[in-house]
């Protein structure tokens, strides 16, 4: 899929989201830009009319006390002030004694919109009509336009800012969009490289802690795991290939034997020999199907709680007649600990460490010991033989790797592959250490 | 073919004549190699190559045991085991399982098989648990003094005598001698005994079951006495008056 740049940047999450941002400003200051018009408009208005009504009251005191004539000259004189009211003072015969103002308006408040004053709805003249004493009548009235100058200012103000934040959120998604299609693009060329088959492709580095960044991080950890199963995967079947070419070529040999046996009896016996080979292979096929089962992870939902010292003590049992046969001795320090696993795949991981120091430490004193404390479980099989170099600790931790001079024999390599398996499975750890001499292996379970 | 590595002929066993075995199972190759094999053993084999067909036959027919291949098509071979223990038959099952062996074994034994075998195996390995499945006769489970010739092992008092001589074992060297004389003249597999007597479902590299059987039989068949555990060459062992 390939998009133009600017299809791409309008797909972009974070120009998306920039946008929306900026919508939703737009609809906030158009919100404030309406709630403040209405709200200074009727403050205006309730203002014109107290300021209304206390000329009124003023205007007609002045008329009982000082006459028309006080008053004509008092309203001459207010209405030239500038803001001023409007006014309109009509005789008891009903001629205008004095006053712009046009309107006759039934007594009492009145509003009058005015052609081509206010813009907003409202009135747009607020007429007050009071009757005087001796007949006749005194209008005042307010143009509400004269307020309406500070409400267009706010509301310019208002839509300055408004479209200043609108473009600066446009420019701020746009830039992080772009950073982090930039970021997505090398995400999808290693994406790309991978299908192509480079397992080893990782997406750059960037100091910068994003969530991109962050995946980016997550995605080159999951490549280094496939990368490493797969290596494994190739490793281990390039082994067992390799295993496997030597008892078949030995059959091969023994059944031409048979085919060319003088007589029925060194046949027979050919095809006993040939029938031993075969039964190795196929120990070497049980070996790697029980691994791929393992690994394959089903077995969790069969866990169970188990008494691992029990346990222990049954593998140990089982194994002790054949160490001792052999010379060597096996001692347990086991405490009494429970845990949740499969105890059919745990019972082999101990056979197969016990195995491995028969192995590898013929003749030696074996050790096995299960302690648990707060923070941990520790089970771990040592040996008094001559142990695995430092050096070589780390590389025979890894699955499916064998040591050269344990190649030799047969299922070896394999072993511990399957012990790593079984303790990965139940989330324990394996460690090597050197016992001096001899070699420890510690599994480790935290105590959650 | 007549060199099939196939012990049972080995114990002599009079039961094999009238035994009537049922298998299902769908691969040409496996079930011809266990059929002839089994009926050279002296035994009836009916086989079928479909579940449907094998479930059908198995609660219309009388068969001593079912041989089962755990994958099958129409119907899989879990589904006729459940399918022949719920129309109320207790049958022996021995199931044959490819890959997967442990999810298999719990589910086939969960699901009312009596024991299972993975492929690949040597025929030796399906005959002896065949044998051992047939005549797992429910009274003798339940003897508590097990006799063979004059050894005698009472599994309550956990005692055992060979003629007058009162003889020490190890609990396991107990309860291997149990098993092997729970299933008198029937030969009993390394990995039979592994499992039975260890619970181990796994192969050990190692010689737990002969270093075992060694220290048995040093004990059990010591000075002038016939020896009773004999070793069943490509098979296993068995114990036996003669």
């Amino acid at each position: 899929m390939s998009f133009a740049p600017a299809e791409r940047l309008l797909a972009s999450t974070s120009f998306r989201l920039a946008l929306v941002c900026a919508a939703v400003i737009l609809v906030a200051f158009a919100a404030t830009g309406f709630g403040l018009w209405y709200v200074t408009k009727s403050a205006a208005e309730r203002a014109g009319r107290q300021r209304i009504a206390l000329e009124m009251e003023s205007l007609q005191d002045e008329i009982r006390d000082e006459g028309l004539g006080a008053a004509i000259a008092a309203i001459q004189t207010r209405q030239r002030a500038p803001g001023a009211l409007e006014y309109r003072l009509i005789a008891p015969d009903g001629h205008t004694l004095i006053g712009d103002l046009q309107a006759d308006p039934s007594p009492g408040w009145s509003t009058m919109y005015l052609p081509n004053a206010g813009r907003g709805p409202g009135p747009d003249l607020i007429i007050l009509r009071a009757p005087l004493a001796g007949g006749g009548a005194l209008l005042i009235a307010e143009d509400l336009e004269h307020t309406e100058g500070l409400r267009y200012e706010i509301l310019g103000t208002l839509i300055w800012v408004g479209a200043a934040a609108l473009t600066l959120a446009v420019v701020a998604g746009f830039i992080a969009a772009r950073s982090a299609l930039k970021q997505m693009d090398g995400i999808v060329t290693v994406m790309e490289r991978v299908s192509g088959g480079d397992l080893s492709a990782r997406v750059p580095a960037s100091p910068t802690r994003t969530d991109m960044t962050l995946l980016g991080k997550r995605i080159n950890a999951m490549l280094a795991q496939i990368d490493t199963l797969v290596g494994n995967l190739r490793r281990v079947s390039t082994d067992v290939a390799h295993d496997l070419r030597t008892p078949l070529a030995h059959v091969r040999q023994q059944l031409d034997d048979v085919a060319n046996a003088a007589s029925l009896e060194s046949a027979k016996a050919g095809a006993v020999a040939a029938q031993d080979k075969i039964d190795e292979v196929m120990r070497i096929f049980a070996a790697v199907l029980r691994l791929a089962e393992i690994e394959a992870g089903a077995a969790q939902s069969r866990f169970a709680p188990l008494q691992l010292d029990a346990l222990i003590e049954r593998v140990a049992d089982a194994y002790r007649p054949d160490i001792e046969s052999e010379g060597g001795t096996l001692t347990v320090y086991a405490s009494p600990v429970s845990i949740t696993g499969d105890a059919d795949l745990l019972a082999q991981a101990l056979g197969n460490l016990l195995e491995n120091a028969m192995r590898h430490a013929p003749a030696s004193d074996i050790t096995v010991r299960l302690h648990a404390d707060a923070a941990a479980v520790a089970m771990s099989v040592e040996d008094n033989g001559p142990g695995i170099p430092a050096a070589e600790h780390e590389r025979v931790m890894a699955p499916f790797v064998r040591l050269d001079r344990s190649r030799q024999s047969p299922g070896a390599g394999l072993g511990l592959s399957i012990v790593h398996a079984i303790a990965r499975l139940h989330n324990a750890q394996i460690r090597l250490n050197d016992a001096a001499p001899g070699l420890r292996v510690v599994m480790t379970w935290p105590v959650n | 073919m007549s060199s099939l590595p196939y012990a049972g002929g080995a114990s002599g066993i009079p039961e094999s004549q009238s035994m009537r075995i049922l298998m299902i199972e769908d691969d040409e190759q496996t079930g011809q190699y266990i059929a002839k094999g089994l009926r050279e053993s002296g035994k009836a084999v009916d086989w079928t190559r479909t579940g449907q067909d094998g479930l059908f036959r198995a609660t219309h027919d009388a068969y001593d045991i079912l041989i089962v291949d755990r994958m099958l098509p129409e119907l899989d071979g879990l589904s006729v085991v459940k399918g022949v223990r719920a129309a109320g038959l207790a049958t022996p099952i021995l199931i044959l399982t490819a890959m997967g062996a442990i999810e298999d074994r719990v589910a086939g034994l969960e699901g009312g098989a009596d024991d299972y075998l993975v492929k690949p195996f040597s025929f030796s390995e399906l005959h002896a648990r065949v044998n051992a499945l047939a005549r797992r006769a429910p009274l003798q489970e339940q003897e508590s003094v097990l006799v063979v010739a004059d050894l005698r092992l009472d599994r309550l008092r956990r005692t055992v005598k060979r003629g007058s001589d009162a003889i020490t074992l190890q609990p396991r060297e107990f309860r291997l001698l149990e098993e092997l004389m729970l299933n008198t003249e029937r030969v009993m597999t390394r990995t039979m005994l592994l499992e039975r007597v260890w619970d181990f479902h796994f192969d050990p590299g190692t010689n737990i079951v002969e270093t075992h059987m060694s220290r048995l039989r040093a004990k059990i068949d010591r000075g002038g006495d016939a020896p009773l555990i004999h070793t069943v060459r490509g098979a296993g062992y068995v114990i036996r008056a003669s």
